[in-house]
């Protein structure tokens, strides 16, 4: 059987098609789109993307109102229930807002959008994403972003993993934290700046994003 | 003359219409036109909206070629990709906006292009600036730098679109008068294209999108289309600037793009509301249709209370359509641009015969017969004329500074030094197909699908108006030429081009010799490349004030060639790639032993002019293209270069430097003591048909036999190093990181 996934849209997503190709081309997930305003049902989805983009258009704080969408107010519910959320860039933004994740993503310490490759190191396994083995491997991805300066006054490690380093700061974040993760009832909660859906495609010889959902494959099949 | 008529000749003068246009409305209405009607037609025969000026000029153009699906005239041309799609391709300029404003003008500038793709029923998959500023030395400059950079940032980024290439150029001739044009491209099913020629009386007419408010009223009429100048450019001009919403523009795209699919056989017709917003969108549906229309104007959504019907009509309030739809399906394409946040209004329907009958409250303010006032009367252009041949060519005599010092000074130009501090800003990755991006040779974006899994577009547009300042034809063909090997080093074939016409004031001759001479320029390279001009845009009255003297710019055509590629597996960057490897030559136009480097980056350093352009060939270009695809199909080179501004010193920097700031820069060993050519023409000469290719050392052979199949000649330069030296042997030795700090400082 394959394993169900759902990329979440909103009015403003722009990474949706990204994600979802991402997914659909990964054998054995089964990928569609969720639109906002449908409540995430119960057991339905295994996987469930949020993507980049600028929901609602982002003119007050990124993801500040798609947290009050029918689809983010359910979400805990079925992550609890045993879904494993990646939310991505804007979607990351959305779960912090939503305070599924700790932190605050402030304006990049350059203080402009900043689009380029970055190297990503692995710090942990992070279920059904990342396995041990991958700890310590070095992921080519793009970021781009303008509010993805991660800050969090106090990191409780027990909680919350820092899974993804950047070699090189392109934003300021604390600790060069790229992305973070954490259990959540029988599901889990991943959020990240950089963009693994955009790397995911051999013909344009950046594909370790692929890394992510084969090993989900894996995992959950 | 009755006083009112008086009041009305004098309205028609105030909104731009000649007393010949007057009087020709007049006749062709058969009655005094209401103020509303004077109003739209001010508009619509503006330079801007009628091309007026250049028309006939624009005729002259080459638009037939066999992949051309539909020429100019469109929202944007259309170009075969393959057996099932298309590319819908323009490029627009947005100017006299973004000297005003810079960030709302270059925002909108993206969102209009954006919209034309989108119309055609394509989804933009790609974006391109070309940029012109003044002296970056004038912190007025800088400041419209910032803000048009962040402008195209903010709507592009929003919207999801990648900006993958562009060009800044900067020249005092645009101190006064920046250029900002916008290039997009999208993909379509090539059976599911929608135009504005196709409505059929009997249909409902719908406006969607955003409500519209009294921004950019006359902005098409008065700022674009009249005499330019800092003075004027004050607060007056910024209501004429209209004010975009990227969030509005990605629900509209989404919105409009479902209805084409969804909803496919109720849509018969669409068109895209820019310049003139209400205005021209009906005349140019009714006129290119052949049908009438009924508008009851009340029904507009309108973001305020009290606004008249002239404020309706001339509106550019960003992010609206005007769509007909078959009768009865009007709730159908509500519902679904309500799920999309969109506004969606039934204003009127189309009628048989021509006649544009517009309603406010009951009142009849508009009744037009659109065909017979689609166009102005023929426009008296002067004769094209050249300017006097030695103006302005006072050169110094030729020197020989030392070459390393020439090679820095050229790296902090500000057309060769890297724009990475502006691409950073771009997001240039969204939609997740970006195989070449900023920093490469030409953009190629991955657009394949089953069953043509790896298949992908290429386009590139440079222009060097210091070229086109003393021989536009000769400019043009050069920088088309240059174009296209561009392509080719990443390894795609041509299918068509846009061209973006930057000029002057029209009234002069020499203007009009200048775009007369760049069409004849573009046609030459066309026709050996059997490819035609698809779509574009003209813009005019582009001046700078020097010495309380206009002075028309320096003639700025943008021709951006868009071509297809293969297989994107094949495709290399334009940057070296490892150390060890050899770094060879591709040349099919040799200079002669003592010439000068004429008409290069060189010239104008050391004789503060250019005394000629450098020496190009079609035939040769095609052979060095020609070899520079065949060795990619053959997986011969690492990484591939075109010998472009600055000439081959230049190139082989950049290609040390690479596009990733975090890496340290390659170094290069090269000997050129064995080279005849004069060494400052070997150098930094900027003549075509030269490509660099780095390659495996075990492959030369293999590189050796493909000069000898192709006819052209290949000589090694030197090699890829990790130390840290950049040496061309006997003339320079340094520090690349030296270089690759000159390089890196003027954007910053």
């Amino acid at each position: 059987m394959s394993v169900k996934a759902a990329v979440i849209r909103f009015p403003g997503s722009n990474c949706d098609h990204d994600a979802l190709r991402a997914l659909s081309e990964t054998q054995g997930i089964e990928a569609c789109y969720h639109w906002h305003e449908e409540k995430i049902p119960k057991n339905t989805y295994q996987l469930v993307v949020i993507p980049g983009g600028f929901s609602f258009g982002d003119y007050l704080r990124a993801g500040a109102i798609a947290k009050l969408s029918n689809a983010m107010l359910s979400l805990p519910d079925a992550v609890e229930a045993g879904a494993h959320v990646l939310g991505i860039c804007n979607g990351f933004q959305i779960l912090i807002e939503s305070r599924m994740l700790p932190g605050y993503l402030q304006v990049n310490s350059g203080l402009k959008f900043v689009s380029k490759l970055v190297d990503l190191r692995v710090e942990s396994a992070a279920y059904p994403w990342l396995r041990d083995e991958d700890r310590g491997a070095t992921l080519k991805v793009p970021v781009a972003h303008r509010f993805g300066n991660f800050q969090v006054p106090k990191i409780d490690l027990a909680e919350v993993s820092p899974v993804f380093r950047y070699e090189v700061n392109p934003n300021g974040s604390f600790q060069d934290i790229a992305g973070i993760y954490r259990k959540f009832g029988n599901g889990s909660v991943m959020g990240m700046m950089p963009h693994p859906e955009r790397a995911s495609f051999p013909a344009l010889r950046l594909a370790d994003g692929q890394r992510l959902w084969q090993n989900a494959v894996r995992a959950l099949r | 003359m009755t006083t009112s008529e008086k009041d009305l000749a004098r309205l028609a003068e105030a909104v731009g219409l000649t007393p010949v246009e007057w009087d020709f409305l007049k006749g062709q209405v058969g009655r005094l036109p209401s103020e509303t009607e004077i109003q739209m037609i001010g508009v619509m025969w503006s330079e801007h909206c009628s091309y007026k000026s250049s028309k006939k000029f624009l005729k002259k153009l080459k638009t037939k070629a066999p992949a051309v699906l539909q020429g100019p005239g469109e929202n944007a041309g259309l170009v075969a990709f393959d057996d099932r799609r298309a590319l819908a391709f323009k490029v627009e300029s947005h100017n006299h906006p973004s000297f005003v404003e810079p960030f709302q003008g270059a925002a909108t500038g993206v969102g209009g292009i954006l919209r034309d793709i989108f119309t055609m029923g394509a989804r933009p998959i790609a974006n391109g600036n070309y940029l012109r500023f003044g002296k970056l030395d004038l912190t007025k400059q800088r400041f419209l730098l910032d803000g048009v950079v962040s402008g195209i940032a903010h709507y592009g980024n929003c919207v999801g679109i990648p900006t993958v290439a562009g060009e800044v150029r900067t020249d005092s001739a645009y101190n006064g008068n920046i250029l900002v044009n916008v290039f997009s491209l999208g993909v379509v099913d090539r059976k599911k294209v929608f135009k504005a020629g196709t409505a059929t009386p009997g249909s409902s007419v719908m406006i969607w999108g955003a409500k519209t408010g009294r921004d950019g009223i006359h902005g098409a009429s008065l700022l674009a289309s009249a005499d330019f100048s800092e003075e004027n450019a004050g607060d007056g001009q910024k209501v004429r600037v209209q004010v975009g919403d990227p969030f509005k523009e990605k629900c509209l795209m989404e919105a409009t793009l479902e209805a084409m699919t969804n909803l496919a056989s109720d849509l018969i017709a669409i068109q895209d509301m820019g310049a003139a917003g209400l205005t021209c969108s009906t005349m140019e549906i009714s006129y290119k249709s052949n049908v009438g229309m009924t508008i009851a104007l009340e029904k507009v959504p309108a973001r305020e209370p009290g606004m008249k019907p002239f404020e309706l009509l001339l509106s550019e309030s960003q992010e609206r359509m005007l769509a007909v739809v078959k009768a009865g399906s009007e709730d159908k394409f509500k519902a679904l641009l309500e799920k999309w946040g969109c506004e969606g209004e039934t204003i009127g329907h189309t009628t048989a015969g021509d006649q544009l009958l517009m309603t406010f409250n009951g009142e009849t303010v508009v009744n037009l017969p659109v065909q017979k006032v689609q166009d102005p009367p023929p426009f008296e252009t002067p004769e094209p004329e050249a300017p006097s041949a030695d103006e302005g060519r006072d050169l110094r005599p030729w020197t020989a500074p030392n070459e390393w010092d020439v090679l820095k000074a050229m790296l902090g130009v500000p057309s060769v030094a890297t724009k990475r501090d502006i691409y950073q800003r771009y997001d240039s990755t969204v939609g997740g197909g970006t195989l070449l991006g900023p920093g490469h040779e030409a953009a190629v974006i991955w657009t394949g699908e089953t069953p043509d899994e790896f298949c992908g577009v290429a386009f590139k547009g440079i222009c060097n108006e210091q070229w086109s300042k003393i021989d536009p034809r000769g400019a043009m063909r050069a920088n088309m030429l240059t174009s296209l090997r561009g392509l080719a080093c990443a390894g795609a074939r041509p299918l068509g081009y846009t061209d973006g016409v930057n000029l002057g004031n029209p009234k002069e001759p020499q203007t009009l010799w200048a775009l007369d001479e760049s069409i004849a320029g573009m046609n030459e390279v066309a026709e050996a490349y059997e490819i035609a001009c698809v779509s574009g845009n003209v813009s005019l009255y582009n001046q700078t004030v020097v010495n309380d003297q206009k002075q028309n710019i320096p003639p700025t055509i943008f021709a951006v060639v868009v071509g297809k590629v293969d297989d994107v597996r094949k495709v290399r960057p334009s940057v070296f790639q490892k150390a060890g490897s050899e770094v060879w030559l591709l040349e099919a136009l040799s200079a002669g032993n003592d010439d000068y480097p004429q008409g290069s980056l060189y010239e104008r350093m050391i004789r503060g002019g250019l005394s000629g352009l450098p020496p190009f060939d079609i035939a040769a270009e095609k052979l060095v293209q020609d070899a520079c695809l065949r060795g990619l199909e053959q997986d011969l080179f690492l990484s591939t270069r075109n010998i472009s501004e600055g000439g081959m010193a230049v190139s082989l920097a950049k290609a040390c430097f690479g596009v990733d700031p975090d890496r340290e820069p390659w170094g290069f060993e090269g000997d050129l003591l064995k080279y005849q050519t004069r060494r400052e023409t070997l150098l930094f000469g900027e003549g075509g048909g030269r490509v660099i290719v780095e390659i495996d050392p075990a492959k030369r052979s293999e590189l050796m036999k493909l000069g000898m199949e192709m006819r052209i000649s290949v000589k090694r330069l030197g090699s890829v190093t990790d130390k840290g030296v950049f040496q061309l042997k006997p003339w320079m030795s340094g520090s690349v990181t030296e270089l690759f700090k000159e390089w890196s400082s003027v954007f910053k």
